[in-house]
């Protein structure tokens, strides 16, 4: 398995001017390794909806690349979407799930089929035309530019060990800058900075 | 009002209005989980964009998008909005309910102007055993009552409880409720609802 840093700080250092949305236990770590006008959280609000929000922002946005940062037990709460992804046709959605095994924020309890589920088979029996697995970090660095470059829908599984993020919060106590503000500020601010981009 | 060129084969003509008056509010997607009401709307969507696409220069048809769930529609359509786009929501008063915390957890605490537009299973029926689906309380006998369909009970106050404000539409033939309600939703920066409590046959 990756950490999670192993996962996110080459994918921040390989991310341009993509749009990243983070959903859970990835919310905080990615928050630490980017600061930017298109990272947005999907946080403190509906789980099991950051896949079909990232999708959403892709349909509506075709020439700019959309990298989702979902976790699993995020993804089982909505596995329809992994459908209604492949079958948008979104070629610039790059879909990981991180699977951790748990619900890490409530404190690691395990995902219903921890260890059993095959997120990338479901991905590739969804109708995804790209779907990539890493359980080591092993070759995820080399084939990152790959990933974001590809025609997508693309969907990255990637195994990583569960961490002790807590619950998350919007206030000024959180040290990232997408999660100091309301979700509703938040939103518009994003939406300025991408139809303004 | 948008009003084709020419005749459109198997969409009625309440519904291709409807969807006129989606274009002229400069609708870009709807996004839907179809029941038998809003069948008729979608065949109109899907036979204008195919006429628009024979005409060059028209208008950007609206696109429709399908989702698994009303809750995906409703994350689908919060994720529209975010990349700059003006979504609605075509879905039945039974996905509404299936749809709370996606709707609560993102459009509305997102502050989303997306139009809900809400289709009204089981009006009808109340109304045919002399009940006003509106007032009736909802005790064990709406519940459990083989000629009533509970959700239409239930719709009014449960828009109210999750504070989404709304307004009915009980006339194909007037569409004002749409536009009123789309202007209400980018004013108050929140979703608002239309339940259709008519056909567009």
């Amino acid at each position: 398995m990756l950490t999670k840093d192993e996962l996110l700080r080459p994918l921040a250092a390989y991310r341009t001017d993509e749009v990243v949305v983070t959903c859970m236990s990835a919310t905080r770590p990615w928050g630490r390794l980017s600061d930017h006008d298109l990272d947005f959280a999907s946080a403190d609000s509906a789980m099991g909806h950051t896949a079909d929000l990232a999708l959403g922002i892709a349909l509506a946005q075709p020439s700019r690349r959309v990298i989702c940062l979902n976790g699993d037990g995020s993804m089982l709460m909505s596995l329809g979407t992994l459908v209604t992804i492949a079958g948008s046709g979104a070629k610039n959605l790059v879909l990981f799930v991180l699977e951790n095994g748990t619900y890490e924020i409530t404190g690691n309890q395990p995902i219903p089929g921890s260890g059993q589920v095959d997120f990338p088979g479901m991905a590739l029996a969804a109708g995804f035309p790209r779907v990539y697995s890493f359980n080591r970090d092993v070759g995820y660095e080399d084939a990152l530019p790959e990933i974001l470059a590809a025609d997508g829908p693309v969907f990255v599984g990637v195994g990583v060990e569960p961490g002790s993020e807590g619950p998350i919060s919007r206030s000024s106590r959180e040290e990232s800058r997408y999660l100091q503000t309301s979700l509703a500020r938040s939103s518009a601010d994003f939406r300025r900075a991408i139809t303004d981009s | 009002m948008t009003t084709p060129a020419s005749p459109i084969d198997g969409a009625s003509a309440a519904a291709i209005r409807c969807v006129g008056l989606l274009q002229d509010l400069g609708i870009t997607h709807v996004v839907t989980v179809p029941d038998n009401t809003s069948a008729l709307i979608l065949t109109a969507l899907g036979e204008i964009a195919l006429a628009s696409a024979d005409r060059p220069g028209g208008k950007t048809a609206v696109r429709l998008l399908y989702a698994t769930r009303e809750g995906e529609a409703i994350g689908l359509a919060s994720g529209l909005w975010l990349g700059g786009a003006i979504p609605v929501v075509l879905i039945q008063n039974t996905g509404l309910l299936e749809a709370g915390d996606a709707l609560r957890g993102t459009a509305s605490r997102m502050g989303a102007p997306i139009l809900l537009l809400i289709t009204c299973r089981g009006y009808a029926k109340a109304r045919g055993v002399g009940l006003d689906p509106t007032q009736a309380e909802v005790d064990r006998g709406v519940l459990v009552r083989d000629d009533l369909d509970s959700v239409a009970h239930m719709t009014e106050s449960t828009l109210r409880a999750w504070g989404i404000p709304f307004q009915y539409l009980r006339d194909s033939s007037d569409l004002a409720p749409i536009e009123t309600a789309f202007v209400q939703a980018q004013e108050d920066e929140r979703p608002v609802a239309v339940l259709i409590d008519t056909s567009f046959d």
